[in-house]
């Protein structure tokens, strides 16, 4: 038998991992709490984009997330930085994610908004993204490259770097121009 | 090994008279010898006749064979006596539930299957009660007890099992009292703390009997633990 507890006890500490572990959707954080998490009190301003088929297919062949993509949910930060909106599928059930970018079009955070799996969920966790911080087009974002896999959460980790693949490869297509 | 199913083993001990001997399945007395084994090291706290009281408070089912409450009052796994060539002895009438432990030794059983084929490394899974087979850490969660819709995270564990119990599934207003499935039965007094209790042991069935002597004594340093080679969390 082999058993190597967590150090974090009693109960109080416990609360710095917990998950809620509903297998509907279980709302991480919201949209809100994302957008002052990555740009505080700026001003952001609802930017949707409607993508052309030709850049659906180019952000398909870069990032192999064949669900198209939903221009509906970016704003625009008063630095010229970007919040995006998305959702990839984990392993059966769908992870919606928010990536801030930076007005150089590099990542500034990751957060997952709303997981819905009943494992897996360390994908959610600060650490595991933080991985993504700087990240920009030119990055391949591959597991075991440049993004460490979870065991346990290889599709939902694999999904997710190629999320934030397809976000950047939108800002190149897209946001940049704008 | 059913309480519910009328003609169980379980149910033809929990019909049986005073001095009646009983031809039982080999899984079945391997379950009731740990059983017993666990009721004596833990001086009483493990007791499987705590059927008695689930009938009591409704959280089981009352078949037409048992017995009166007056005839059971005593109801206790100390009055089955086990007897060689895989047959019991009952000395008084009791009311088992075997519900306990039968879980994390179905686990058991489903690993040797595994092992017997080949399998080097998995887990089987009974709702919660569980076993690793391999030296690949798996990482285990149990249900905070304050929410149990959330999780804590506890550990990594290759090679054992790990079984939980607590009160926030089974609690329930009855009889004017509150009450839960656990029961501390050197007393008969339902543990309600708000608290959850996990073994993590080398194996489901020993896991599982163990929280319950843990959910009696309310905290992890159970002298009963070593004597297993077992470990205990109590959020």
């Amino acid at each position: 038998m082999n058993w190597k507890p967590v150090a974090m006890f009693p109960l109080a500490a416990l609360g710095a991992v917990s998950i809620p572990m509903v297998a509907h959707a279980a709302v991480y954080v919201s949209v809100e709490q994302a957008q002052r998490d990555m740009f505080g009190d700026q001003a952001l301003t609802p930017s949707p984009v409607a993508l052309t088929a030709s850049q659906q297919d180019k952000m398909r062949d870069v990032s192999s997330v064949s669900l198209p993509f939903q221009g509906n949910r970016i704003w625009k930060a008063a630095d010229g930085g970007w919040f995006v909106v998305d959702e990839v599928v984990g392993k059966h059930e769908m992870i919606t994610y928010a990536v801030g970018l930076n007005a150089d079009g590099t990542v500034r955070r990751v957060e997952i908004l709303e997981y819905r799996e009943s494992y897996g969920y360390e994908v959610a966790e600060a650490k595991w993204l933080a991985q993504f911080h700087g990240k920009g087009q030119e990055a391949p974002l591959k597991l075991g490259k440049d993004v460490e896999n979870i065991s346990g959460a290889t599709l939902s980790s694999k999904h997710i770097a190629d999320g934030v693949k397809r976000v950047l490869a939108m800002y190149g297509l897209v946001l940049k121009g704008i | 090994m059913s309480f519910h199913d009328p003609a169980s083993e379980l149910s033809q001990i929990n019909a049986a008279r005073a001095g009646d001997e009983i031809a039982l399945h080999p899984w079945t007395v391997e379950v009731l010898a740990l059983a017993k084994a666990l009721h004596h090291a833990s001086a009483g706290a493990f007791d499987c006749g705590v059927g008695r009281r689930l009938v009591e408070w409704s959280m089981l089912p009352r078949h037409l064979a048992a017995r009166s409450q007056h005839a059971l009052s005593d109801s206790s796994l100390a009055h089955m006596e086990l007897l060689p060539g895989e047959r019991i002895r009952i000395r008084r009438p009791i009311c088992l539930d075997l519900g306990g432990i039968a879980k994390g030794y179905a686990v058991d059983k489903a690993v040797e299957e595994l092992t017997a084929h080949g399998v080097a490394s998995g887990v089987v899974n009974a709702g919660g009660d569980l076993r690793v087979l391999g030296v690949a850490a798996q990482p285990i969660h149990v249900r905070r007890p304050d929410d149990w819709r959330e999780l804590a995270y506890l550990g990594a564990l290759a090679d054992g099992a790990v079984a939980t119990s607590a009160s926030y599934f089974s609690r329930r207003y009855q009889g004017r009292r509150w009450r839960c499935a656990l029961v501390d039965m050197r007393t008969g007094a339902p543990i309600m703390k708000p608290s959850s209790y996990s073994v993590i042991a080398p194996t489901c069935a020993i896991a599982d009997g163990l929280t319950k002597v843990v959910a009696a004594d309310g905290d992890a340093a159970s002298a009963c633990l070593d004597r297993f080679d077992a470990r205990a969390v109590v959020l």
